[in-house]
């Protein structure tokens, strides 16, 4: 085992680096919802992260002692490709992917048979109980589309976490949310609830609150532009890419990029934070 | 005032200035508050790695040592003279004055002709042998080296021969992102 290997494996087992190595596949949406951080649209520049990158980032992972790769954007379901791939990396290391669960309606749900049977869950964005509640952030018709996904998900036995996003719903919001999730047939622990983190177009639409690498848990984030400190971290703004938290421009081998990320952990101090999930 | 990216400094410029709101982490301590980064340093940030690693090296090679500063900038100014780099000169003219040197050796070294009023012996060895090492990459010919033996130890002609290939790749990222002056150095001319 590589030395940096050792470094990776140490700061994973004492909480200062996330078990999990995040994909940025892709950067455009076919939703835009109001706190996206990185201004996702269908319009926008691709920012893909090639299939070969994503499989060579989640074998060497693997080895590095990472227990788990996240798919994130955008829409990663945009991509062609993405449902074999994910489930060709579930081989590496188990995956999560973040996934606006629109693309699956009808018919469009064969295209999830690859990753049926793998070690591929899915994360699903929901916000509020109610279509009033939770569509003007995530755009009409959304909600509607989410809750008829996931027992389809659930009946072919493809796992699903559900993640809400606050924004200054109401208490009597959220325990209507985890009922819902509960009625879903979600357990609780797979039920992420996290801020909205003032980047990107939270920023503009005057969402969210600040935070720096001191309130942002550490995980490896590997973006078609570098690597950054943490999956809120490659965020984009009036459509430039923020730098702030970028680590490296190296991540292949994923080893150089890490090299640098494990040199800040140590001057970093710990972040307590697990809100920002 | 904060030094933002591609602000009003930046103005012209061919490569991002990164300024302090989006420096990124690992050369983060490299754009303290208060303090205005030089524009090089801005346009190396977009290549953190790179940055990460030049800025111990550069720190090395551009302060004092068993080398004196004003020895040192007689270097940086003669090669980026040599190397015509417009950014690096009047930077540096600024930069040579503060260290000592006499307004006629700033002129002498960042002119056209051969560098010799203002200067010491030691440094008009040291002009002559820039003169050298720049159009003969490094090939200086024996009488130079003596020259050179004469004023300076043998470790001390090796780094000086560093700082001038330093300078020179400095002088081309200045060139290639046709950095304008820092406004520091615009208010000391």
């Amino acid at each position: 085992m590589s030395h940096i290997a050792d470094q990776v494996a140490e700061a994973i087992a004492e909480g200062r680096l996330g078990p999990r190595l995040w994909l940025y596949s892709n950067y455009h949406c076919n939703l835009a919802c109001s706190y996206c951080l990185t201004e996702s649209a269908p319009g926008v520049a691709r920012r893909e992260l090639p299939a070969e990158a994503m499989r060579r980032a989640a074998a060497e992972a693997a080895g590095l002692g990472f227990r788990g790769v996240g798919i994130t954007g955008g829409e990663p379901f945009l991509r062609p490709d993405l449902p074999a791939l994910a489930a060709e990396l579930s081989e590496a290391l188990p995956v999560l992917v973040l996934t606006n669960a629109t693309l699956f309606g009808g018919d469009h749900i064969h295209r999830l048979d690859p990753i049926r049977g793998r070690d591929v869950t899915l994360q699903i964005s929901l916000d509020a109980a109610t279509p009033p509640a939770n569509d003007p952030m995530r755009g009409p018709g959304n909600f509607e589309r989410v809750i008829g996904a996931v027992p389809r998900l659930l009946e072919r036995g493809i796992g699903v976490r559900i993640a809400t996003t606050l924004y200054g719903q109401s208490d009597e919001d959220l325990a209507a949310v985890e009922d819902l999730v509960a009625a879903l047939g979600i357990a609780p622990e797979d039920h992420v609830v996290r801020p909205t983190v003032a980047r990107g177009r939270a920023v503009t639409e005057g969402l969210g609150e600040p935070a720096g690498p001191e309130d942002l848990p550490a995980e490896a984030t590997v973006t078609a532009d570098g690597l950054f400190w943490s999956p809120f971290a490659p965020t984009v703004r009036g459509g430039r890419l923020d730098t702030d938290l970028l680590v490296s421009r190296q991540t292949a081998p994923l080893e150089a990029g890490l090299r640098a990320l494990v040199g800040l952990l140590g001057a970093a101090p710990l972040a307590e934070a697990t809100r920002f999930r | 005032m904060a030094v933002l990216s591609d602000d009003a400094n930046g103005a012209g410029a061919r490569l991002t200035l990164v300024g302090r709101d989006q420096a990124p982490l690992a050369v983060r301590a490299l754009f303290p508050a208060g303090e205005d980064p030089s524009n090089i340093t801005r346009a190396l940030a977009g290549s953190p790695d790179t940055l990460a690693l030049l800025a111990p090296l550069l720190g090395h090679a551009m302060n004092p040592t068993t080398v004196d500063l004003a020895t040192k900038e007689v270097v940086v100014l003669r090669v980026s003279a040599l190397n015509r780099c417009d950014y690096c000169v009047p930077t540096h003219e600024v930069a040579a004055r503060r260290a000592g040197l006499p307004d006629e050796a700033v002129a002498a070294l960042a002119g056209p002709g051969r560098a010799e009023a203002g200067l010491t012996e030691a440094q008009r060895a040291l002009a002559r042998f820039c003169d050298q090492v720049v159009s003969r990459c490094g090939a200086v010919d024996d009488a130079a080296l003596a020259e050179m033996r004469a004023h300076f130890e043998e470790h001390e002609i090796v780094e000086l021969t560093v700082l001038a290939g330093l300078i020179t790749m400095l002088n081309y990222v200045a060139g290639l992102g046709r950095l304008p002056l820092d406004p520091r150095t615009v208010a000391a001319r």
